[in-house]
């Protein structure tokens, strides 16, 4: 990672890495793809895209439910190979900091022409500590980082990944303009990639989403959703029960109360029995 | 309860005012005479189980932390048997603990580990000093913005024993969460701390509340009386500290990853810095990736 991809990540949020894999390399990906192709799901049409007029269109779709790093072989290679792949992670280590973990993912984004946008969401602005940004002394402190191999192109213009550069560092509220691209005072960006690239960016502290997809051929983008040492995003919610995360004798009889703080950590707990409230008389409740 | 004054349980602008500029706060009288009670007599039941460090293991070569003994220390308490562990379940979601901590670290807050028996008598030796803003903690940090903190680890330390004005025991570096600049090794030491180094007096019953970032420790204990201090480790709901049960690449996703390279097994290793040396930390190049030695 030279000084020019150091000042244009710390400054943007965003960094594209091209031609990182090889013609033949990029065939064997997309035919992985073609493999499991009839998992592919598409959602509703303009759903993710809120009260956005710019961002309607067809159904988002995706794979899910289907870990690439764990289909039939040889189809597994290609995505075993990007997980860890030296140009990831030599610029991973300074990014996140040595011993960054891959949280979620890989996930499968596709698009056809005229499949909808998804709405603008991360932001430095309110605070979320599992994926901050933050720079001392030189050197990056980012939390959540995810790493996107594109498999197809997305021409400037013709929709795909979007994001605000300089919005990790915000500290204001994102203006629903900017949010749903109705009226994104021109803050937006559409990067150009092309197939073969890679495209760093930081997950929940950059203002990013997608634009809808303009282009007569597919968006094909793997997703790599890494964190650093000690940061969780929803990779560890299958860990984070009391019961499966603690031995069993430390939060047996427990009440809810209780095991409210016994919970493993993730950002994304998906229940409410996590959060405690307290009453002016000193009853400590669950806050739902 | 020791005060049933409501105010107790909320936390006021003086409070925030304290912790953000300092990295730690005193709530005094928070357990009543019966409560300490309960926690001691707790404890002196399975005193036998308490684990004495040997003589230098915490002081560093610090000829300021020296002393005749190592710290004395016990954990397990929330897995007890009745009534033993009833006390100290109580204490993990106190009203004044979910109160400051839904402040300090944001609700959804969470145990990472503990709780932590630190006791000691007359000699003991001090703790080195260890944590501070540089270089930045990940795991630990602390944060403030549009007046809100965003405090990654609070370890919260109940005083079952009294610690007078120069009795030893915690120590910490107010502001130290802070600092940007490294800490130089003779306030680490204690052995020239600038006038830096600041022992909370505290009173059994009382509830310290700290951040894991501030440059903390222990100074050796002067008292003839046993000190008996319960932490607990908490952090933000998104960060970890202890590794849990599933650490390994195996526990988390299945055999099938026993099929990849060492080097993409690192990868899926679960959350968290207290893995006791088992991670396998990447290298790259650009050009090649390999596990370090």
């Amino acid at each position: 990672m030279d000084a020019k991809e150091r000042y244009f990540w710390d400054l943007t949020g965003y960094l594209v890495v091209k031609n990182v894999l090889a013609t033949e390399e990029l065939e064997t990906a997309n035919a992985a793809i073609d493999y499991c192709a009839d998992r592919i799901n598409q959602g509703e049409d303009n759903q993710g895209v809120g009260d956005s007029t710019f961002l309607r269109g067809t159904g988002s779709r995706w794979m899910h439910g289907t870990n690439l790093l764990n289909i039939d072989s040889p189809y597994c290679q290609p995505f075993r190979q990007m997980l860890a792949h030296p140009a990831v992670v030599s610029r991973l280590n300074l990014m996140c900091g040595k011993g960054f973990r891959l949280d979620h993912g890989p996930q499968f984004n596709n698009a056809v022409k005229g499949t909808a946008g998804l709405t603008l969401h991360g932001s430095g602005d309110p605070h979320k500590p599992y994926v901050a940004y933050h720079h001392q002394n030189g050197g990056f402190h980012c939390a959540g980082v995810t790493v996107t191999w594109n498999l197809s192109a997305a021409p400037a213009g013709g929709g795909g990944f979007a994001c605000v550069p300089g919005s990790h560092k915000s500290k204001f509220t994102m203006p629903k303009g900017v949010r749903n691209c109705d009226d994104d005072m021109g803050a937006v960006v559409q990067p150009e990639i092309r197939a073969g690239d890679i495209l760093f960016f930081m997950d929940g502290a950059q203002t990013h989403g997608t634009h809808p997809w303009r282009n007569d051929h597919q968006r094909r983008s793997v997703l790599f959703k890494y964190a650093s040492r000690t940061a969780n995003r929803g990779g560890s919610r299958p860990y984070y029960e009391p019961e499966t995360y603690w031995d069993e004798e430390i939060v047996s009889g427990m009440t809810p109360e209780e095991r409210a703080v016994m919970f493993g950590p993730t950002s994304a707990p998906k229940t409410q029995e996590v959060y405690l409230a307290v009453d002016p008389d000193g009853t400590v409740r669950l806050d739902n | 309860m020791a005060d049933s004054n409501h105010f107790l349980y909320t936390v006021s602008e003086e409070e925030k005012y304290c912790f953000d500029l300092r990295g730690y706060l005193v709530v005094p009288n928070v357990l009543g005479p019966d409560e300490i009670e309960a926690c001691n007599t707790a404890l002196d039941y399975f005193a036998d189980k308490i684990h004495t460090l040997e003589a230098g293991t915490l002081s560093g070569g610090s000829g300021a932390l020296a002393g005749s003994s190592g710290r004395r220390q016990l954990t397990g308490m929330l897995g007890w048997s009745t009534p033993y562990r009833e006390p100290f379940r109580q204490l993990l979601v106190h009203p004044v603990v979910v109160s400051r901590l839904n402040e300090f670290s944001g609700k959804g807050f969470r145990l990472d580990h503990g709780p932590l028996l630190i006791s000691a008598v007359k000699g003991t030796e001090g703790h080195r000093l260890h944590g501070a803003g540089e270089p930045f903690s990940p795991a630990v940090g602390y944060h403030q913005q549009n007046s809100k903190i965003y405090c990654r680890g609070i370890t919260v330390a109940w005083q079952l024993a009294d610690c007078g004005a120069s009795d030893g025991g915690f120590a910490i570096i107010p502001g130290s969460h802070k600092s940007n600049e490294p800490t130089p090794n003779e306030v680490r030491s204690v052995e020239d701390h600038l006038g830096l180094v600041e022992q909370p007096e505290m009173k059994a019953g009382d509830v310290l509340f700290f951040a894991e970032t501030a440059t903390h420790g222990t100074l050796p204990w002067t008292a003839e009386h046993e000190r008996r201090s319960v932490l607990y480790k908490y952090t933000s709901r998104g960060a970890a500290r202890a590794v849990g049960k599933h650490f390994t690449p195996e526990s988390r996703h299945g055999d099938w990853v026993n099929e990849l390279p060492s080097e993409q097994q690192a990868l899926l290793y679960g959350p968290g810095v207290h893995h006791g040396g088992r991670l396998p930390i990447l290298e790259s190049d650009g050009e090649t990736t390999w596990v370090a030695d």
